[in-house]
């Protein structure tokens, strides 16, 4: 029993960390990317788009 | 002289071969201390497994598993997998961004300050120049031990080695050889370690007898033997947790590591790279435990722990296929010298000379004033090796590690904090380090050196901040770090980062799935 613990505390601390990174990662780049129906657009293209 | 010997000296010759071919491309300083920022990711990935993976892991892990420390030794292992993932998105990106070319360069310009700079060089160097002897003195003990031939004419043949392939071609030269050493031990480790299990009557048989022999049981139980990586069964695991932690740091933020993420050719490039290097330090770590077991099951009685690999290499497997897996493992200590080297180049070069002379001269010096030195401390071993060897182990988990993520999670650090938090978890790590050195005593697992340090750091840094102000000229750097360049704003490379990124929890679901199929699960019912 020890053994499945120590194997889902290892498996569980990469489930972990590799969550709160992708939290992180699109908490910043949602600030920078739009979503325009499901295709990503920077910035740049916005302003392009709403200047045209 | 044997194959082994032959085989090691073709391929010490081929690296050498590709650090000359690669040197006729370097044209700038960028060139030569980061890649020229364009590494592609296999590069990136390859170097990053490489420069964890050296002599240590395969010669010193192998045997510890021999002796009965999984329980702590894989925990500590497999957690320091996790720095990769944390580090390249809470630290890489922002370091990429900088341009920096050290990371000491890197803390300087983030507090504006040169004595900031100045202590990370400082630790950055004595580190790297301990790593090097460290990885030298592994590689000339496995060569001595596989061929036969002197331990110092080993020493000066590794020297020739890698001094040859990063003076010539820096970092570009450093990351194609990294990558196809990475490559040659990681297959060479996953095809041996079937052949292991062959010879030693299968996995699941391997695992069944070792639950049911009760002299063999704790080798893969959680309770480990006592006594191998602490002298409890629980120390052990805490033991493992606590380590896990000080090796996760300093996979976050070592500059051997971090390094890699000012060569690579976008931050996307950055953030996917971790995952494959991730998973394939597990598959490595994983490999070496399952070696020793199928080692123990063959020759239950090596003597030396340092020996078990190697005798796996040279009784358990095709002939060939054992000279590549030691010429992997060579190749595994020369990766990771090539590493340190050409980092204590670039420190020397950029941190403490400056732009007075040329860069990439002044690199090559210093790389081989630094091999010169370590060959001398390998050969000679005086007396006052013992105390240089402090200066290792996880002192850029308690120097750096809190102070740089503070550095870019913080809005409150100064200046000062970060001086004294660098400090503090310098001078306590390496105290700590020093007494149980000294007088042999055996801590408990919660007072370990480099989380002490650690600790310290961040004390040092909450206090000496909270009694000075930041500047203006820190807020603003701060801030710009934040403010992704437009460059990095391609929809498709994003998409890729999260992509990657994402898949690192599917990587998280799938290591816990195999080690419930391959190891906990089996073991449980055999038991």
């Amino acid at each position: 029993m020890g053994e499945i613990i120590l194997a889902c505390f290892i498996g569980g601390w990469e489930i972990f960390i590799a969550y709160i990174s992708y939290r992180r990662l699109t908490r910043e780049t949602k600030k920078y990317l739009h979503y325009d129906g499901g295709a990503a657009t920077s910035d740049a293209d916005q302003r392009k788009k709403s200047e045209e | 002289m044997n194959i082994y010997f032959i085989g090691m000296c073709i391929s010490m010759a081929v690296y050498i071969v590709i650090g000359l071919l690669v040197s006729r491309k370097v044209k700038s300083v960028d060139d030569y201390y980061v890649a020229g920022r364009r590494a592609p990711g296999i590069l990136i990935v390859g170097s990053l497994v490489a420069s964890y993976a050296s002599t240590g892991i395969f010669i010193g892990d192998s045997g510890e598993y021999y002796q009965g420390g999984m329980n702590g030794l894989y925990l500590c292992g497999i957690m320091t997998t996790s720095g990769y993932i944390l580090g390249a998105v809470f630290f890489g990106r922002y370091l990429r961004r900088s341009e920096a070319l050290t990371i000491p360069e890197f803390i300087g310009r983030r507090f504006h300050s040169k004595h900031v700079k100045n202590l990370a060089t400082i630790t950055a160097v004595a580190t790297m120049e301990v790593y090097l002897i460290s990885v030298l003195q592994g590689v000339g003990t496995l060569m001595n031990a596989v061929t036969g031939i002197s331990y110092d004419a080993c020493i000066l043949m590794a020297v020739i080695v890698f001094t040859a392939i990063t003076t010539l071609s820096g970092s570009s030269g450093v990351l194609i050889t990294d990558t196809i050493m990475a490559t040659l031990f990681t297959t060479a480790l996953i095809v041996a370690v079937f052949f292991m299990g062959h010879t030693a009557g299968g996995w699941f048989h391997t695992l069944k007898t070792i639950a049911q022999t009760p002299s063999l049981r704790e080798l893969l139980s959680w309770k480990g033997v006592p006594g191998v990586v602490s002298t409890t069964s629980v120390n052990s695991i805490i033991w493992g947790i606590i380590n896990g932690i000080v090796w996760m740091s300093v996979a976050m933020v070592g500059p051997w590591q971090s390094s890699r993420y000012m060569m690579a050719k976008n931050e996307s490039t950055v953030i996917s790279s971790t995952i494959p290097s991730a998973f394939g330090i597990f598959l490595i770590e994983s490999s070496i435990l399952m070696s020793a077991m199928f080692v123990k099951m063959v020759n239950p009685d090596i003597a030396d722990p340092n020996q078990v690999m190697i005798w796996g290499a040279m009784h358990m497997i095709p002939t060939i296929l054992g000279v590549l897996l030691l010429t992997g493992i060579l190749a595994a200590g020369i990766s990771s010298a090539t590493t340190f080297l050409s980092l204590i180049g670039a420190s020397m070069s950029n941190d403490v000379v400056g732009n007075r002379y040329n860069k990439i001269t002044v690199g090559r010096i210093a790389m081989l004033i630094a091999s010169f030195i370590a060959t001398l401390f390998c050969i000679f071993n005086p007396p006052a090796l013992f105390w240089i060897m402090l200066f290792g182990g996880a002192i850029v988990a308690s120097s750096w590690m809190p102070t740089i993520m503070a550095s870019v999670l913080s809005k409150r650090l100064t200046k000062a904090g970060a001086y004294a938090g660098m400090l503090a978890g310098f001078v306590v790590c390496f105290g700590v380090r020093l007494y149980t050195a000294v007088t042999g005593v055996m801590l408990s697992p919660f007072l370990d050196h480099a989380f002490l340090g650690m600790l310290a750091n961040i004390a040092a840094m909450v206090i000496v901040s909270h009694f000075t102000q930041v500047t203006l000229e820190e807020k603003a750097t701060r801030e710009k770090m934040f403010i992704m360049p437009e460059s990095e704003k391609d929809p498709v490379e994003v998409k890729k980062a999260l992509s990657f990124s994402k898949a690192g929890m599917l990587v998280g679901v799938v290591i816990l799935v195999l080690l419930l199929i391959f190891w906990a699960v089996p073991f449980a019912i055999y038991s």
